[in-house]
């Protein structure tokens, strides 16, 4: 089978998008199929052995490493040299939403994939009309496909109400050979507890941005006396997050990846997490895996993983008097001893 | 649900890409109806559209 991949995010930038599409293309190297990739130029020049084509966009301002592609950039001409059985556009909005109609043009099948509950942040972050722009504007785009693939129950539930057609599951999976509790390492705990490690020990992963609402873990680390915070990962928001968590005890770990990332996780006690609009959440699927309960919003795509009161703590995306904080205050002495 | 490992899942979404194909090959008027019935992309309309049995 021959796949022509559409990205608007690759790497090096590390997202949901990018994980899942590194997972794609190393199982189609391993099937024997041929795949190109049309990604933001910085990406490496190939990824398992398949060519990855550049094309150039412009930062976008609120996150610099996320590129604006217009829509009309011309991808034809490589696309139709590469003649592919199927055309698989990741998340499309400019460059995916161009992507889309020049596959179709050109009479190739075209399957869409979200990711990105881009209306939801919309909503949230109060920006009124252009809301339903988007929304209908990401409907419209999503309705040429062939088929539009969803990681989550509830976001086709919501795509559905809207008008979104051909919707189909696609679940994601975990690597439970590198997420694994056996992973739990003390030089790591004490790393991540900066010699602390008889702590309770909180564990953040992901992207430092705004939307991720870090700020929120701060009163489920003040309702834990005793508790420590890490934070792994990096992004826009981390200079600002760094003055906030000042004077608590947190650290900002950076950036992790491959085995590291999963001696962090397994050397953690509970995985809290805030934001509200995820489809998924790999990094639950990744705390879990390693063994840690998870405190989270009940929002979003992880409420097909986590189970209220058992593998997890959830608590109202909306309401300030149930956030994290209140809600491990209440259950502190459960936390503190027999979580592990 | 934990325990869902990505090698079944990637088996089922080629699958799904070649389920996506098959239909297309063997109703390229059916879907081109469907793309019809949601068409706003009325710029490219002007463009000369292959059938996907005449595609190069």
């Amino acid at each position: 089978m021959k796949i022509g991949f559409v990205t608007e995010t690759f790497l090096p930038r590390i997202d949901g998008v990018t994980q899942t599409l590194c997972h794609v293309l190393r199982h189609a190297a391993a099937r024997g199929d041929e795949a190109i990739v049309f990604a933001p130029k910085g990406a490496p020049p190939e990824y398992s052995g398949f060519k990855v084509i550049p094309v150039t966009g412009i930062p976008f301002p609120p996150y610099p490493d996320f590129k604006l592609i217009s829509p009309f950039t011309n991808i034809g001409p490589r696309l139709r040299a590469f003649a592919p059985d199927l055309v698989h556009v990741l998340n499309p909005v400019m460059l995916g939403a161009g992507a889309i109609v020049r596959a179709r043009n050109m009479g190739m099948p075209v399957v869409a994939s979200y990711h990105t509950d881009l209306p939801g942040f919309a909503k949230r972050w109060n920006l009124g009309a252009f809301n339903a722009i988007l929304s209908w504007y990401l409907k419209t785009i999503h309705n040429l496909a062939d088929l539009n693939l969803c990681p989550s129950t509830i976001t086709i539930e919501a795509l559905k109400k809207e008008g979104y057609q051909r919707l189909q599951m696609w679940s994601r999976g975990v690597d439970t050979v590198r997420f694994n509790p056996e992973k739990r390492s003390s030089a790591w705990r004490n790393r991540l507890t900066i010699g602390h490690s008889e702590s309770p020990l909180l564990l953040y992963v992901g992207r430092l941005g705004h939307e991720k609402r870090i700020d929120w873990i701060k009163p489920a680390l003040e309702a834990l006396p005793g508790a420590r915070l890490a934070i792994v990962g990096d992004g826009p928001a981390r200079s600002s997050l760094e003055r906030m968590f000042a004077g608590t005890p947190t650290s900002f770990i950076g950036s992790l990846t491959g085995e590291d990332l999963a001696a962090a996780y397994a050397s953690a006690d509970v995985f809290v997490f805030a934001g509200a609009n995820e489809t998924l959440g790999n990094v639950i699927l990744e705390a879990m895996a390693s063994g840690l309960p998870v405190v989270a919003p009940r929002s979003g795509g992880l409420l097909d993983h986590v189970t209220d009161g058992e593998t997890a703590l959830l608590f109202d995306p909306d309401s300030p008097g149930s956030r994290c904080g209140n809600l491990v205050a209440r259950h502190r002495s459960d936390a503190c001893t027999s979580i592990r | 649900m934990l325990g869902r490992t990505w090698p079944d899942i990637l088996d089922k979404l080629f699958n799904d890409y070649a389920d996506v194909i098959v239909r297309r090959n063997h109703n390229p008027v059916e879907h081109e109806l469907i793309y019809r019935t949601n068409d706003v992309g009325a710029s490219t309309r002007g463009t000369p559209k292959a059938t996907w049995a005449g595609n190069p």
